[in-house]
């Protein structure tokens, strides 16, 4: 693993925002967490219903518990997105105890909403909450992102491969939020790219992080969990990039941080992109 | 008979039948789709265009008109031909093939969708092969209108085969003895008599399309704007709780259903001028 010393300071920190739940990771489900999403979701649903480029498209639905529930997606085709474009998949909620990841990736979609240029000529799919089984029923902790996606038993991550396979994504972007203790942001990079590319300097570059303490990792070799498992069964090899942000941190700035790396990453994946083709 | 008393029918219970028929018509048929027109009605003109007009929809709209109205006509023209060769040919295994023709109306519609995706995908026994000659089926429109044909066969072929068992070869041979050469016997002898019919198989398999769920959303990808189809769309309407939405979408569909079998059945009365016999 190749460890990128943290870079940037701390930001003022702004007060808390009393609609986001906070849930402990690792904990159970809190049904005001729980509640709380699903009105974040409803709210991100309507926002979506007239836009020209995202789209709300849950998939399912899939039974769990007696229980019939759907995989939140939105889709964002960036303007100019043909069928040719690069594909990128977001994932958050691993777990039903991390539900600030899945905020943060709903005003992430909010912000694509607005500010639609920012995903010019993508084709990206955006999953707020992996674990809706979990959420739906209270469930704890499920191990849902140590989970194999060939081998999973979770409905949803069988959905999520199924999806990989018919999409082909060329990448997968996971947030998460950090462990306890941890104060800075991190920046990890799996898969047969981390081998080829240096994370900082090809996806996204130290001096685009801004005030945002940010550390960068790389983990090459073949992958036992997430969709890297199932990598070589799909048409590209993708790269699976993740954005662990520490749980200490309080929402708004948890939610800014994660907006801001997502939306640089996305320029510096794009510019990236556009640099090969004219190769 | 004359006088106060009212004749009797030489069969009973016009009256009972006529209200059972109307009272369960109307149960089963017509409170439903006015549940749908009222819940619609609590919406203003402005919110309602806006629910059904926005470009996912219309694109939806495209996709399903579209895919149906295709697998529609490809049937009409392929179910006759079956349903010709079951009707005027014998051969072994005739009765296995027509008992085929049943089976996309026997088989759930999942189950279908299964099947097809597992044939047309990038490594299924069929895909595999179109793939290296540009054509992409599983999960792109092509798997829509697939699937759609698939479900709609049944109806073309069931529809014809009667009316060409009625249909003598008789009056083809007597096309021919009077000078008819193979075109014009199809064109003008055999098409006039069995037009009505045939729009019928259309609109049947038109119309059976059109509502397709269930071996659509395996193949078809759903994905918005590109590949999902009305239906679909309904169900996602209704995951995201915009209730009013998903009806306002239904009822244009009906409409626009009702309109299209409307028209279908004007051009089956028109067709009917030109029937010999």
């Amino acid at each position: 693993m190749t460890v990128v010393p943290a870079r940037g300071s701390g930001r003022p920190v702004p007060p808390m925002n009393p609609h986001i739940a906070h849930t402990a990771a690792g904990g159970t489900v809190d049904a005001s967490a729980g509640e709380a999403f699903r009105e974040h979701l409803s709210a991100v649903y309507a926002l979506t219903q007239d836009s020209p480029h995202v789209f709300a498209s849950p998939i399912g639905p899939f039974a769990i518990g007696g229980r019939s529930a759907f995989l939140p997606r939105f889709v964002f085709f960036g303007p100019h997105a043909s069928d040719q474009s690069w594909r990128l998949a977001f994932l958050a909620g691993f777990s039903g105890a991390d539900l600030r990841s899945s905020h943060a990736l709903l005003a992430f979609v909010e912000r694509l909403f607005r500010e639609s240029d920012a995903g010019h000529g993508l084709h990206l799919a955006l999953f707020p909450l992996v674990d809706a089984g979990g959420v739906s029923l209270g469930a704890p902790d499920r191990g849902l992102a140590a989970g194999h996606w060939g081998r999973a038993h979770a409905p949803e991550l069988e959905l999520l491969e199924k999806d990989s396979r018919l999409q082909g994504y060329h990448g997968f972007i996971r947030i998460e939020s950090a462990p306890a203790g941890e104060s800075v942001a991190t920046l990890r990079m799996r898969g047969s790219a981390a081998e080829e590319l240096s994370p900082d300097l090809e996806l996204i570059s130290t001096d685009e992080t801004g005030p945002i303490p940010i550390r960068f990792e790389a983990c090459p070799g073949p992958a036992e969990s997430g969709p890297l498992s199932v990598a070589d069964d799909l048409p590209f090899a993708p790269f699976e990039l993740t954005l662990s942000l520490p749980s200490a941190w309080p929402d708004a700035i948890y939610q800014n941080a994660a907006g801001l790396l997502l939306q640089r990453f996305l320029w510096r994946y794009r510019a990236f992109q556009a640099y090969a083709q004219n190769l | 008979m004359t006088g106060p008393f009212k004749s009797r029918s030489i069969l009973p219970g016009f009256g009972l039948s006529l209200g059972f028929t109307l009272a369960y018509l109307g149960l089963i048929v017509l409170v439903p789709l006015s549940a749908a027109f009222l819940k619609v009605s609590g919406m203003s003109l402005h919110d309602f265009f806006a629910a059904v007009a926005t470009p996912r929809v219309l694109a939806a709209y495209r996709i399903s008109f579209g895919a149906s109205l295709a697998a529609a006509a490809v049937n009409m023209v392929f179910g006759l031909i079956v349903a010709w060769v079951l009707v005027r040919y014998s051969f072994p295994g005739k009765k296995i093939i027509d008992a085929l023709v049943d089976l996309p109306f026997a088989l759930p519609t999942a189950v279908a969708g299964i099947a097809l995706t597992a044939l047309y995908s990038r490594n299924g026994w069929i895909g595999r092969w179109l793939l290296p000659l540009g054509y992409e089926v599983a999960f792109t429109r092509l798997g829509i209108f697939v699937a759609l044909t698939f479900i709609g066969l049944p109806f073309v072929v069931r529809t014809l085969q009667p009316v060409l068992m009625e249909l003598e070869p008789e009056m083809e041979e007597c096309a021919a003895s009077l000078g008819a050469n193979r075109w014009q016997t199809i064109v003008r002898v055999i098409l006039p008599e069995i037009a009505p019919s045939l729009l019928t198989g259309f609109a049947l398999a038109f119309a059976r399309a059109l509502g397709e769920y269930g071996s659509v959303v395996f193949i078809s990808g759903n994905m918005p704007m590109r590949t999902e189809i009305v239906p679909l769309l309904i169900i996602t309407k209704l995951e995201q709780f915009d209730y009013r939405g998903a009806t306002a979408i239904a009822v244009v569909m009906l409409i626009a259903s009702f309109l299209l079998l409307l028209l279908i059945n004007l051009l089956q009365k028109w067709s009917r001028r030109f029937q010999a016999i």
